[in-house]
């Protein structure tokens, strides 16, 4: 009989590893790595929130980031500034507020480490059945919207004149990004994270010859590098996320013995 | 309006910040007419067509399909199509000319017997499971033609079609272009800062230097004139050109003398 706080911690693994390897091909089609970034640190503010509140940091951390990432799609939209400067002030600046929340928490203060670092371990019943619920429906809604966000990655001037609506459709975009970077900050940490989603990806387009054998290969080497990292972390004790990202970095290196020129 | 206009385009204004990029500029183009915009670099024949596909903001009117442009349904967008000059290919993504051109029919059921058949007609059947980044520039831009047929469009337009284009390649695009016309009745309308090779092809020219110059049949407007008000009398005199006193031009290039 498996321990079942393993098997908690390879469910939630595999389902987040699967969600960002499918994100992760638009992400690096969008060159939008750093917005990743902006993304998960914006969960720290959330999480202070949370204990602030006595709600769910996990939960709360999720609102929070969503917020922060449409926020950086409307002020890239309308402050016509740079995709970096717009994240290099945001990314911060919700950092430093939420070190500043984090400050005012009374009683027990949160293990600031196992967030940025990731805590997969600690994964509940209630944190498992609420990444599940969350991973079902964004499954639905990226199948839904899979062809127009292709579409748009790869020529945003011919969806507008096909007359899609480009910029609603970039906010939804940015909610689906926004959701899985904050499931997966859950896995491997606010630091590591767009490790996980942005490798397996770059891995897949190494060796890939059609955009559908990409997607099958990125999710391939995400739950692979996940699973094998799990497994490795606890066989030897060593930091889960950490674990996983050596993985998946080692396969991304391999996959340069069979790139496709 | 006339039933036969597809476009129609009265007292547009694009403005880039605080300048004005295009000035009260008016014309119209008929259902089967290939129509061609002319003028020099800087002119605002891009900003023009960009107006035209609902790209950018404008004032004025831009009436497509007997429609404001803003209040066409997706289907009626449908049947507008764009060959871009330049095509960023993210040469990290693998995807295929197959995918990219299916892709673009997301609502037909008939997908792969249209692209291939369209394949057919473009010439790019051949590499159909070959990546974009794979391709020649020139191979590019016959998979961007196929890719804006694919929805059997009602008007087509091109940004200059003829640049980077031997001469070779300039013929067959004039020979395929005057095909779609004749076989599909299609309405084109090409932004070309070449003169001498769309005026021979086109019914239509509509020259424009921030306002609009001339605008008719081209065997009425090419007037020196015109070609100097609009080019400027150095950058014409490049290719040879006969004109009529007070009658149009003609232009030809030293191996064509005999055109006159």
């Amino acid at each position: 009989m498996m321990n079942p706080i393993l098997v908690r911690t390879f469910i939630a693994g595999i389902s987040v590893s699967f969600l960002c390897a499918v994100v992760g091909v638009f992400i690096v089609a969008r060159k939008m790595a750093f917005f990743v970034h902006a993304v998960s640190h914006s969960a720290l503010t959330g999480v202070a929130i949370g204990y602030l509140l006595g709600t769910s940091p996990f939960l709360s951390s999720i609102g929070f980031g969503i917020i922060a990432g449409v926020s950086v799609s409307y002020l890239i939209e309308k402050s016509k500034l740079f995709v970096d400067t717009v994240i290099g002030i945001l990314l911060p600046f919700t950092m430093s507020i939420g070190l500043i929340l984090l400050s005012f928490v009374r009683g027990y203060k949160p293990d600031v480490m196992s967030y940025l670092f990731g805590d997969i371990l600690s994964t509940g019943k209630r944190d498992l059945l609420l990444l599940i619920v969350i991973s079902i429906f964004v499954i639905s809604l990226i199948a839904l919207f899979l062809k127009t966000f292709i579409l748009i990655a790869l020529d945003r001037d011919f969806a507008k004149i096909k007359g899609y609506k480009v910029e609603m459709l970039d906010y939804l975009f940015m909610f689906v990004v926004s959701l899985v970077v904050l499931l997966a900050t859950k896995v491997v940490g606010i630091i590591l994270v767009s490790a996980l989603v942005v490798i397996p990806a770059a891995t897949a387009m190494n060796v890939s010859k059609s955009l559908k054998e990409t997607f099958w290969l990125s999710i391939l080497f995400g739950i692979f590098g996940t699973a094998l990292g799990i497994f490795i972390s606890y066989m030897f004790n060593l930091p889960t996320g950490p674990a996983i990202v050596s993985i998946i970095s080692i396969i991304f290196l391999l996959s340069f013995l069979f790139k496709r020129n | 309006m006339d039933n036969n206009e597809i476009l129609t385009v009265k007292n547009l204004n694009v403005f880039l910040g605080n300048s004005r990029i295009l000035h009260d500029i008016n014309f119209f183009i008929n259902s089967g007419e290939l129509s061609v915009i002319i003028g020099p670099n800087g002119a605002g024949k891009t900003t023009l067509l960009k107006a035209i596909l609902g790209l950018i903001p404008y004032k004025g009117e831009i009436t497509i399909f007997g429609k404001d442009l803003n209040r066409l349904t997706k289907n009626e967008r449908d049947k507008i199509a764009y060959v871009p000059q330049f095509f960023e290919r993210a040469y990290s993504i693998p995807i295929t000319v197959n995918e990219f051109l299916t892709l673009s029919l997301q609502n037909n059921t008939d997908v792969s017997k249209r692209i291939f058949e369209f394949a057919k007609i473009g010439d790019v059947e051949k590499f159909l499971n070959k990546r974009i980044s794979d391709l020649s520039g020139g191979e590019m831009q016959r998979v961007l033609i196929v890719r804006a047929l694919l929805s059997k469009p009602k008007l087509l337009l091109f940004d200059e079609p003829f640049s980077g284009v031997d001469k070779v390649g300039e013929k067959a695009f004039s020979d395929f272009i005057l095909s779609l016309k004749k076989n599909y009745n299609v309405t084109a309308i090409m932004v070309s800062h070449d003169v001498y090779n769309v005026t021979k092809i086109v019914d239509k020219v509509i020259c424009i230097n921030k306002r609009l110059v001339c605008f008719g049949a081209p065997e009425e407007i090419l007037l020196e004139e015109h070609f100097e008000e609009i080019f400027g009398k150095s950058v014409v005199s490049h290719k040879h050109r006969i004109c009529k006193e007070g009658g149009p031009c003609k232009f030809y290039e030293d191996d064509e003398s005999d055109i006159s």
